[in-house]
């Protein structure tokens, strides 16, 4: 016996069937389109803000998240842990994970912050780790403009280095990867961040690796 | 008993048919494909906006959130670092002290008043959720004095209507668009024995009901 094309009363099941089937479709691809949109949003709510980032030389630094204008991903960026970020008007906080060149910092180099003062109340320069966090016990490490001794070649002039050096020393850990966290307290640079050149703020120069 | 395994091709199968008949179906299929994909990216996308908007909103785990209770006494409450010398603050600078006052204007506006001291001293407004919406400096204190009044735009107008001339030049009032949020004072300690005179400064902030 050959079995012809269906006839139209064949159809019922199969309709019914073909629903069945779509619905189904449609509950899969509803499910994947929660998990890639609200695992996009865990994704680029990270440690950073993705968006408003403003980069001077090595440091970036994201001058609207102390703001009311601060954008729907820094507001929730915010409100997933206990941040107090520098409000505009209050200071600005500045970040590096690598150095003048471009070669992320790590303990096994020793570098050099060098550049001029800058306008401000004060300012503290610290160790963190890559997640922006200051490192806390014995690899707490950060200084204040009242801790420098000036120099006459230029206003800052610290050595970073896991290694102890004459001067004014900032310690880091001895081995991996680090950052600086640069913050000027009552400062107009927020306010002017568009008219600056990189060369404004303290350069971070390699001195030697593989001490 | 003989099937015919294409029922679609029942009609006079000649090659050409079969061609015409298997590239249909495979331009339908893949047409549901990227009908498939892109409601996929639809729902992908509005799950990825509406997660960003909403995370603030059913923030718990935010600074405002966290500090909500502190300084219930109109007294400022001191954030301490943990037994193992970690602030809660997760962006904190180690050389600031900072004491927090948290606020609902729920219960009527709220007075902020603190003394300027040698210790460089700002005071912001954390809204629950995240964003910063007013901060001023020691620079700014009136006879060393710095005070403001935060209300909620209802607050701030039935305020202003029942003002006499020259009540609203009197004090600064800040209008805040949550009706919960921290104030915070933060004092920078510039030199170890800056300490106790920063923690005394900030501690000092006063929080008080502006009736």
């Amino acid at each position: 016996m050959a079995l012809g094309p269906l006839s139209f009363q064949d159809r019922g099941p199969i309709r019914a069937a073909d629903g069945g089937l779509k619905t189904r479709s449609l509950a899969v691809i509803i499910l994947l389109a929660l998990i890639a949109g609200i695992g996009s949003t865990a994704v680029m709510l990270g440690e950073r803000p993705p968006l408003g980032a403003y980069r001077l030389g090595p440091w970036q630094t994201f001058p609207r998240i102390g703001s009311s204008e601060v954008d729907p991903y820094g507001r929730a960026l915010l409100a997933r842990g206990p941040h107090l970020p520098l409000a505009v008007g209050e200071g600005i906080r500045l970040n590096a994970r690598t150095d003048d060149a471009g070669a992320p910092l790590t303990g096994s180099c020793s570098y050099r912050v060098v550049g001029n003062s800058i306008p401000s109340r004060g300012w503290t320069l610290a160790v963190v780790d890559l997640a922006d966090r200051a490192l806390t016990g014995p690899d707490a490490a950060a200084l204040s403009d009242a801790d420098l001794v000036t120099s006459e070649s230029a206003d800052i002039l610290i050595t970073v280095s896991s290694r102890i050096a004459a001067g004014n020393w900032l310690r880091v850990p001895q081995a991996g990867r680090f950052g600086l966290v640069l913050r000027f307290y009552d400062t107009p640079l927020a306010a002017s961040l568009g008219q600056l050149s990189p060369g404004f703020l303290p350069r971070i120069e390699r001195i030697i690796c593989g001490h | 008993m003989d099937i015919d395994p294409n029922p679609l091709a029942a009609t006079p199968s000649t090659g050409s048919a079969r061609r015409t008949t298997h590239g249909l179906c495979s331009r339908s299929g893949l047409a549901r494909l990227v009908h498939a994909l892109a409601l996929l990216g639809t729902l992908a996308g509005i799950a990825h906006i509406l997660s960003v908007l909403l995370v603030p909103r059913y923030a718990v785990f935010d600074a405002a959130s966290r500090f909500l209770s502190a300084g219930a006494d109109a007294r400022a409450e001191l954030v301490t670092p943990d037994g193992n010398g970690v602030s809660p603050i997760l962006d904190a600078d180690d050389l600031t002290e900072i004491a927090v006052c948290g606020y609902d204007l729920a219960d009527g506006p709220l007075r902020v008043s603190a003394r300027a001291g040698t210790t460089p001293l700002a005071i912001s407004l954390h809204i629950r959720g995240g964003g910063v919406v007013y901060a001023v400096t020691d620079r700014a204190a009136q006879r060393g004095v710095i005070e403001f009044v935060v209300l909620n735009r209802q607050q701030f107008e039935e305020r202003a209507a029942r003002d006499d001339d020259g009540d609203s030049q009197r004090e600064l009032r800040v209008v805040s668009p949550a009706l919960q949020g921290i104030v915070v004072a933060r004092a920078l300690v510039r030199q170890p024995s800056d300490r106790p005179g920063a923690q005394a400064l900030v501690s000092a902030m006063a929080c008080g009901g502006a009736g």
